[in-house]
């Protein structure tokens, strides 16, 4: 697996490669040493997995993620209480806590290995799932609702919603709102996945429990988080198409 | 604390040493009570007779005072003194109601004596009675009034000073978590690459630690001592950041032994280096100046980089130095923050006259 170490301080990253040394199926592809550091590395490698540090001149790790088009599974490593880290974060993949043990950091990499294997490779994925370069609905983004942060699978999302200039998005439970609209996210999304229903939803095609007939030909559909949401006729026709209804 | 531990003695022992407040409040009131009975005998007696009024003097005026002064000893000794109320109350009934019995009996006796028999009717017996119920409840109440109050704010005091020390124990800044582990976790880097470089900051580490710890403890150590560990602190940021920090410290021979609040200046250098180094990516210079300036003597602190909001820990720090300088020095002190320039400044002003007696004292 490609690796990216993210951290500040020049022994950090010196300490960090020490103790991935005796792993040698981690290649270390680079090093970053603050965040504009970081996205530029993340953007020109593929990197699988990135060690971030979360206090970092210019900004925070979670600055970093916000900012990469593509992300990568992240381990946050940290001087602060793991958690401390999780009470403003949500689903990293895992958290280190500086300095690191080694068999904690064996841990996390046995999990690594596991979970890249289950993801495989983007390019073996179908195709229909991908649009143009957006992302594979696999991945996972990171959303940001003021101090809270969350680590989620596309797939995973059941529902975008119009809130003012920004987005609602619904999963798991949590229901943040996003610095994107709607718009902007129907474009980055997979059309045969992500659907707009209407100018104020995009809904999440794999979470549709039931699809009724309402009025003047229209839909209401159901899903499976509890939603409800309503189909506007134009979008009705294509939603018609789209499951051959 | 030493009051704390006063009031805990009171019970069950002798009472301290009457004040000359006791005697004056004693005298005045049973001296009164003698010029009330004297004027209600001469008004209702059509002649009066002048061994009557001595024994009124005598009995009214002096037995009482010594009763009620060996009554006080009584309820030292008997732990009436830190009673509850619901215990007390009883007591102070049966009490006044035995003692107004009692001397109402030793004036009967003493009229027979003095008036050779008869002198004394049932009806006056109940008078005087009635009258001495008063006197003694009377007496009883303010005395325990005035000393349940004398207790409270004795507690009160001691609650103030204990929390003047707890406050201070509290604010004494710590070393910040983050950092200390930053650090650990920058020493075990260089343990490989330089085992001398290593060694020494361990031992500044620990310099720093043993400091912090005391800052606790101690209320001010002299500049000198304090510009000794803000060095440390520097070398151990320097194996961190590297070239990144770049430190300049010009301290005035004048001020080396007045007093600080430990960990004051570190504090400052310590939040210089994280926002003008640790979150620049270029790093910067952080200096430290310390001069006398007319009465008070100025230190500044300053960074590279323009001031932003403070960080939830950071700004912690900060806070609670400015609390730990309006504790110890109330308004003569002063803790400023500023930015001009391109730079940060940290001003701290400490009064040189009161720091002094303060290390003294």
């Amino acid at each position: 697996m490609n690796a990216l170490l993210v951290d500040d301080e020049r022994l950090a990253r010196r300490e960090l490669r020490r103790l991935l040394a005796p792993h040698p199926d981690v290649n270390v592809a680079g090093e970053a040493v603050n965040v504009d550091d970081a996205i530029a590395r993340l953007a020109a490698a593929s990197i699988d997995v990135v060690f971030l540090d979360i206090q970092m001149p210019g900004g925070t790790g979670f600055d970093v993620l916000e900012r990469v088009e593509r992300l990568p599974l992240v381990v946050f490593t940290t001087a602060y209480d793991e958690y401390a880290v999780r009470a403003f974060e949500v689903n990293a993949f895992d958290y280190l806590v500086k300095p690191i043990r080694p068999e904690r950091l064996a841990a996390a990499l046995d999990k690594l290995r596991t979970a890249l294997a289950d993801d495989g490779p983007p390019s073996a994925s179908a195709p229909s799932e991908l649009r143009r370069d957006g992302p594979h609905v696999r991945e996972r983004v990171f959303l940001r609702d003021g101090d809270r942060c969350w680590i989620v699978r596309i797939a995973d999302i059941a529902l975008f919603e119009v809130e003012g200039n920004y987005a609602r998005a619904y999963f798991s439970g949590h229901r943040p709102l996003i610095r994107s609209s709607l718009n902007d996210l129907e474009a980055r999304l997979d059309p045969a996945i992500f659907f707009r229903a209407s100018r104020q939803h995009l809904i999440n095609l794999r979470f549709v429990k039931s699809v009724e007939g309402a009025a003047d030909d229209t839909y209401v559909v159901q899903l499976r988080n509890g939603s409800v949401v309503p189909v506007s006729r134009r979008q009705s026709r294509h939603l018609r198409e789209n499951l051959s209804l | 604390m030493s009051v704390l531990l006063k009031m805990k003695t009171i019970v069950g022992q002798d009472p301290p040493p009457a004040t000359r407040t006791y005697w004056l409040c004693q005298i005045a009131g049973w001296a009164s009570f003698v010029v009330w009975v004297t004027a209600f005998y001469t008004v209702y007696e059509p002649f009066p007779r002048w061994d009557v009024i001595a024994s009124i003097v005598v009995i009214d005026g002096g037995v009482t005072i010594l009763i009620t002064h060996a009554l006080r000893r009584w309820m030292y000794r008997h732990g009436w003194i830190a009673m509850r109320l619901a215990r007390l109350l009883p007591r102070l009934v049966a009490t006044t109601l035995a003692l107004a019995a009692g001397i109402t009996g030793l004036i009967v006796l003493t009229s027979r004596l003095i008036s050779g028999g008869g002198g004394y009717d049932g009806n006056a017996a109940f008078w005087t009675f009635a009258a001495f119920l008063w006197a003694f409840g009377g007496w009883l109440l303010i005395y325990t009034t005035v000393h349940a109050r004398r207790r409270h704010d004795a507690r009160a005091f001691a609650l103030t000073l204990n929390a003047r020390d707890a406050q201070l124990q509290l604010l004494g800044a710590q070393l910040n978590p983050h950092f200390l582990f930053n650090c650990l976790n920058s020493l075990r880097g260089l343990i490989s690459e330089n085992p001398d470089r290593a060694s020494a900051m361990v031992t500044s580490l620990s310099d720093l630690l043993r400091y912090s710890l005391r800052s606790d403890r101690a209320h001010t150590v002299p500049l000198a001592e304090e510009m000794t560990i803000v060095n440390e602190y520097i070398s151990i940021e320097r194996a961190r950041f590297d070239e990144r920090l770049r430190f300049e410290s010009s301290v005035d021979s004048a001020v080396l032994g007045v007093a600080v609040p430990p960990m004051l200046v570190q504090t400052l250098v310590e939040n210089a280096v994280k926002h003008g180094i640790a979150d620049r990516a270029d790093g910067g210079v952080v200096r430290v100046r310390a001069e006398v300036s007319g009465p008070r003597m100025a230190i500044s602190v300053t960074n590279t980089g323009l001031m932003r909001p403070p960080m939830n820990e950071n700004g912690h720090g900060l806070r609670n130095t400015i609390e730990r300088l309006r504790i110890l020095y109330g308004d003569e002190a002063s803790l400023t923050l500023t930015d001009a320039s391109g730079q940060t400044v940290a001003s701290v002003t400490i009064p040189l006259e009161s720091s002094r007696e303060r290390a003294a004292g």
